[in-house]
This record gives C-alpha cells, sequence and structure tokens, in this order.
C-alpha cells in the first residue's frame, strides 16, 4: 500500500460565481461557510465598533471577527484594541459581558490577569512553570485594527491592504452618511438583535436590494402619512446602485437626503413640524433645519463588505452563526450632546421598523427565510442577480451603475467573495 | 381604596386574563379597546429603565402607534404576520405592586408558547400592568412586556405580547 495519501480536491470556489448569478450552494452549504470564515472573515477588515462605544479608558464591548469572541477596548492611554476572548492557558473567555469599563480581564478558571493592552500581567502559583515560562508570549491575541469616521474595523490578517485603501470609493459615503449627527457627532444609542434561520449572504444582499420593498414592506407604508410614503415610493425615482469596489457599493434611494447637510431651505416635512417647533424653543432656525433635516437620517445604504452596512439612519451588522443561522443587529444612531427631542424621535422612527417587532424588520427575516427553505429545491439553479446589468461599466470612471432597483450591489459583493475565496 | 372607582386585585387578575385569551385568539381590535386614550405599551431592551421614552425599546408605543401595529398585522400586507403563529400564553405569579384609589399595578409572569413552520419556541416574560378605572370600566394604563431573552437575539415577532 502506498504511503502517499491523495490530497483532497480544492473546491472551484470560481466556478460557482458567473456574472450575473451564483450557484444555490453558496446558501447551504456547510463545507462553502467553513471556507468563508477563514478566506473572508479571517483575512479581511470585518467591523467591531463605533468609538462611541467605548468612548473612555477601560470602556469595553465584546463581539465577534467571524465565529471568533473577541473584546474591543480602550486602554488608559485612549488606544483601542482588539483582542481574542480566550485565555492562553485552557481557553476559557476572560469576558462574559457584552459591555463595560474593566482595568484588567481576569480568567475565572485559573486566574490568569491580563492588562487592557493584553498583556499577561501574572498568574497565580508561579513557581510550577519552568525556568522557560515567558509572559511576554502569553497575552491575548491581539488584532490589526484601524478605524474611519469613528468605525472601528480588526484582522487577523497582517497582509490585509490598509483600511483607507480597502473602503476606498467608500469613504466620502461614509463620511456623508455621518451627517445625520445634524452638526453633533453619531453616537450608538442601544440596538436591536436578533437572528433569521438563513445564510448571511442572504442578508448582506439585502441592503442593497430596493426591488423588494414595495412588496415585503407594503404594510409598514400603509402605515406612513402621504407625504413619507411618496419618499419611500423611490422604485420611481432617480435613485442608483452603484459598485465601489472591494465588494462595497451604495444604494441611493432618496436623492434628495444624499447630503443632510445641503438644501436647508426645503420645507419641513409636515411629520416634523411639532418636532421643528419644540426645537425653535431652544435653537436658531438655521439649526433646527439642521437636524431636523438630519433627523430621519440619509437617503442612501452603503454597503461595506462583509459585515457592516451603514443604511439611512442606523448600522446593521450582520454575524454568520452558522450556514443556515446569521444573527443580525440593528443599531439605533444618535446625535451626540444633541436635543433630547430629536434624538427621541430617531429612536421612535427606529422602532417603528427596525428589530424583532418592527414594522418592517419581522417581514424581512420571514422573506429571508423562506430563501433558506427554497434553496433546498433545485440545488443545481442558479440565484438571479441580472437586474441592471446593462449599467455595468457605465458609471463614473467606468463603474458598474444601475437604477436604483439594480441589483449591482450584490454583483459587486460576489465578485469580491469570488476575489477571496479563489486567493 | 376607593370602593367606587378602585380595583381589587381579583378583578385586576380576571382583566389580565381576558387580555391574554384576547391576544391568543388574535382579536387585536378588542384589545384596542382594553387601553386608556394616554396608555403605553412598552416592550423593553433594557430593565429598570427610570424613563423607557429616552431609550430604544422593541415596541413603545401609543395610541396612535398601537393603532397602526394592528393594522399592519390584520392587514395581510405582511408575509411575517400572514404565516401566522399560533400562540397560547398563560399569566400567573400576581403580585400586587402598587394601588390608589383609582387603580392598581400588577406583575405577572407570562409563559407563551408559539408554533410557526412546525416548530415551537417558548417566550417568557415578566408583565408589569398598571390599570385604571374609567368611566366604570377597567383600562390598561401601561403594560411593560419584559422579555427574559430582551438582551439576546431573538426571531421575529409578528403578533402582540
Amino acid at each position: 500500500m502506498s504511503s502517499a495519501q491523495p490530497h483532497a480536491a480544492i473546491p472551484d470556489f470560481g466556478a460557482l460565481i458567473s456574472k450575473d448569478r451564483v450557484h444555490t450552494s453558496l446558501y447551504n452549504d456547510p463545507d462553502i461557510f467553513a471556507a468563508e470564515m477563514k478566506k473572508i472573515f479571517e483575512r479581511t477588515w470585518v467591523w467591531v465598533a463605533h468609538t462611541s462605544h467605548i468612548p473612555e479608558p477601560g470602556d469595553f464591548v465584546t463581539t465577534h471577527v467571524g465565529q471568533q469572541p473577541v473584546i474591543v477596548n480602550r486602554d488608559r492611554d485612549g488606544k483601542i484594541h482588539v483582542l481574542l476572548n480566550r485565555c492562553r492557558h485552557r481557553a476559557a473567555t476572560v469576558c462574559e459581558t457584552r459591555k463595560g469599563n474593566a482595568r484588567a480581564f481576569v480568567c475565572p478558571y485559573h486566574g490568569w490577569g491580563y492588562k487592557q493592552d493584553g498583556a499577561l500581567r501574572g498568574v497565580p502559583q508561579p513557581k510550577s512553570y519552568d525556568d522557560d515560562f515567558d509572559k511576554s508570549d502569553l497575552g491575548l491575541v491581539a488584532l490589526r485594527v484601524a478605524q474611519y469616521a469613528g468605525l472601528i474595523f480588526a484582522t487577523f490578517n497582517e497582509d490585509a491592504e490598509p483600511l483607507d485603501g480597502f473602503l476606498g470609493d467608500a469613504k466620502p459615503w461614509i463620511d456623508l452618511f455621518m451627517k445625520q449627527g445634524g452638526g453633533y457627532p453619531v453616537a450608538v444609542g442601544g440596538e436591536h438583535r436578533f437572528w433569521f434561520p438563513g445564510n448571511w449572504k442572504i442578508q448582506l444582499e439585502n441592503t442593497t436590494d430596493a426591488y423588494h420593498f414595495p412588496i415585503v414592506h407594503a404594510s409598514f407604508l400603509d402605515s406612513l402619512d402621504s407625504q413619507a410614503e411618496d419618499m419611500f415610493a423611490f422604485l420611481e425615482g432617480d435613485g442608483y446602485v452603484q459598485d465601489l469596489g472591494n465588494g462595497h457599493s451604495v444604494m441611493v434611494m432618496m436623492p434628495e437626503l444624499v447630503d443632510l447637510g445641503a438644501d436647508l431651505d426645503r420645507p419641513i416635512p409636515d411629520r416634523f413640524e411639532a418636532l421643528a417647533e419644540d426645537l425653535r424653543k431652544n435653537h436658531r432656525e438655521q439649526d433646527v433645519r439642521r437636524i431636523v433635516r438630519a433627523v430621519g437620517g440619509t437617503g442612501f445604504n452603503i454597503n461595506l463588505f462583509p459585515n457592516l452596512a451603514c443604511s439611512m439612519a442606523f448600522f446593521r451588522i450582520l454575524r454568520p452563526i452558522s450556514v443556515a443561522e446569521t444573527e443580525i443587529r440593528h443599531i439605533a444612531l444618535t446625535m451626540d450632546g444633541g436635543p433630547t427631542a430629536a434624538n427621541q424621535a430617531r429612536l421612535r422612527l427606529h422602532e417603528h421598523f427596525q428589530g424583532p417587532m418592527g414594522f418592517g424588520t419581522p417581514d424581512d427575516a420571514d422573506a429571508w427565510e423562506r430563501v433558506q427553505m427554497g434553496s433546498q429545491a433545485g440545488p443545481d439553479l442558479s440565484i438571479m442577480l441580472n437586474r441592471g446589468i446593462s449599467g455595468d461599466g457605465h458609471g463614473p470612471n467606468g463603474s458598474n451603475r444601475g437604477d436604483v432597483s439594480a441589483e449591482t450591489g450584490m454583483r459587486a459583493a460576489y465578485q469580491m467573495w469570488k476575489r477571496m475565496m479563489t486567493a | 381604596m376607593n370602593k367606587k372607582n378602585g380595583i381589587t386585585f381579583d378583578e385586576a387578575i380576571a382583566f389580565i386574563w381576558a387580555e391574554a385569551d384576547v391576544l391568543d385568539r388574535r382579536a387585536y381590535s378588542t384589545w384596542l379597546d382594553l387601553w386608556a386614550d394616554d396608555g403605553l405599551y412598552i416592550i423593553p431592551i433594557e430593565s429598570d429603565v427610570d424613563d423607557y421614552a429616552t431609550v430604544l425599546n422593541y415596541i413603545y408605543d401609543d395610541a396612535r402607534m398601537r393603532r397602526m401595529r394592528v393594522a399592519r398585522l390584520t392587514s395581510s400586507n405582511s408575509m411575517a404576520a400572514t404565516t401566522v403563529a399560533e400562540t397560547v400564553r398563560t399569566v400567573s405569579r400576581f403580585v400586587k405592586t402598587g394601588s390608589e384609589n383609582t387603580g392598581i399595578e400588577i406583575r405577572a409572569a407570562q409563559h407563551l408558547a408559539e408554533y410557526k413552520r412546525a416548530k415551537h419556541r417558548l417566550v417568557p416574560a415578566t408583565l408589569d400592568i398598571e390599570l385604571r378605572r374609567h368611566n366604570g370600566k377597567i383600562k390598561m394604563v401601561r403594560k411593560v412586556v419584559t422579555l427574559a431573552s430582551r438582551a439576546d437575539g431573538i426571531q421575529g415577532i409578528a403578533y402582540l405580547l
């Protein structure tokens, strides 16, 4: 018998993606999911927090990069760290709470203690270790960290291109998104967390899918006044979807709400008139108009591959749990130090649509669950992504850009998926 | 207690049981009539909050939002609500947490079992309900449904708790 073992065949992931469709197995093949965790979530920049989650020294939040639990914290000098939430001794998590403030992290199992920067501070009963026991080698594993406009990203990959380059053409859109602070810094203001029984890419696609809106969200549209309903009738408008490179894309639904700092002389919508009147007690008219124009968020969604969306008025974070299970967070945004009435209006607007009991999210989640169930049928069929493909190559500087209901953003994400999965 | 306007513990329990029955039967227009005009229906994310208006909740509904919510759930335009979830809920462990001349405050446990798409799930919660008698009728002034799983991810819910 030969001692040589045959090499397992390396799957041809590239063959699963064509220009205008993807293979159904991307939703339901556990082997593809396992490869995605290695080749995408452990190789690229993954969003982990916003700077307002951890404003003070010692502040931390716990989250995940792919499937790996991490701590995101700010040390006494203000530096941000992203550390694997795993004791170097016998692997217990060193932090169980979702957020807080800690001067150190102490493993509850055998008492190994770590500093805010992850360095191993000390272990109980050190004399049982041999002389070669080197604490300096046994800190919490640290990831590379970078931030842009308050968005904190981390990566396991020392060779990943700098975050600035990775975000590239998405950066001007992120800058525009942050104008919804209305003159104040944008801060996180609570979040809705829910999960659905389906693959993470089904949600990824949805962020730049205007096509579903009037169908899936008919009951939300029914709940709006006529002005707001007209605003959400964007399939008839001049919006568009544009590929921003590296899997990122933007879907502009309401072109008049791209720059919230401009056009402050526009009429105030009826639904915000009471808020404006309240703000006039303490603010100049121009400030009132800036705040009110920002209170409903922007008119566009940015999809940042692989796990963050800056979506109208909130951050959407996806976390792949398994091939057919995904956690979603919808993080509300507020104006940090802004008027209470405006911030409460933002929270009520968020509750209206988002979350597991909002007027929109449960219907989205139901649609995604049905996609996952339906994908068990016809395993050799493809997922069609060809809407608006004639706009590919015809956007600014030869970019791909289609009408508002084009599937341009999905094609952008899957081309990045292909690039990373075949690298 | 003012005998003319007050609400007894037994009356409060009977009201809360009747409300649970209304919700399991999805008789949502009847449910709207159980509310005082200034009532607030709240499903919080955080517990022990002094003023839920200042924080993000799952639900923070005044009368207008309640009407809109019921319209959505009964419109057949919501695909989540169209795939009906059967619910069976039991409310018990009643504790009187406050009373005044015209009302009463009750804390209770709610065990809700849901059945949808061949799957059961449990949605346990603590209820804090404030009732007030108005023109002789008992009305809900405040209902806070604090889910055991409030801080963690939950699947979408397209019925009323």
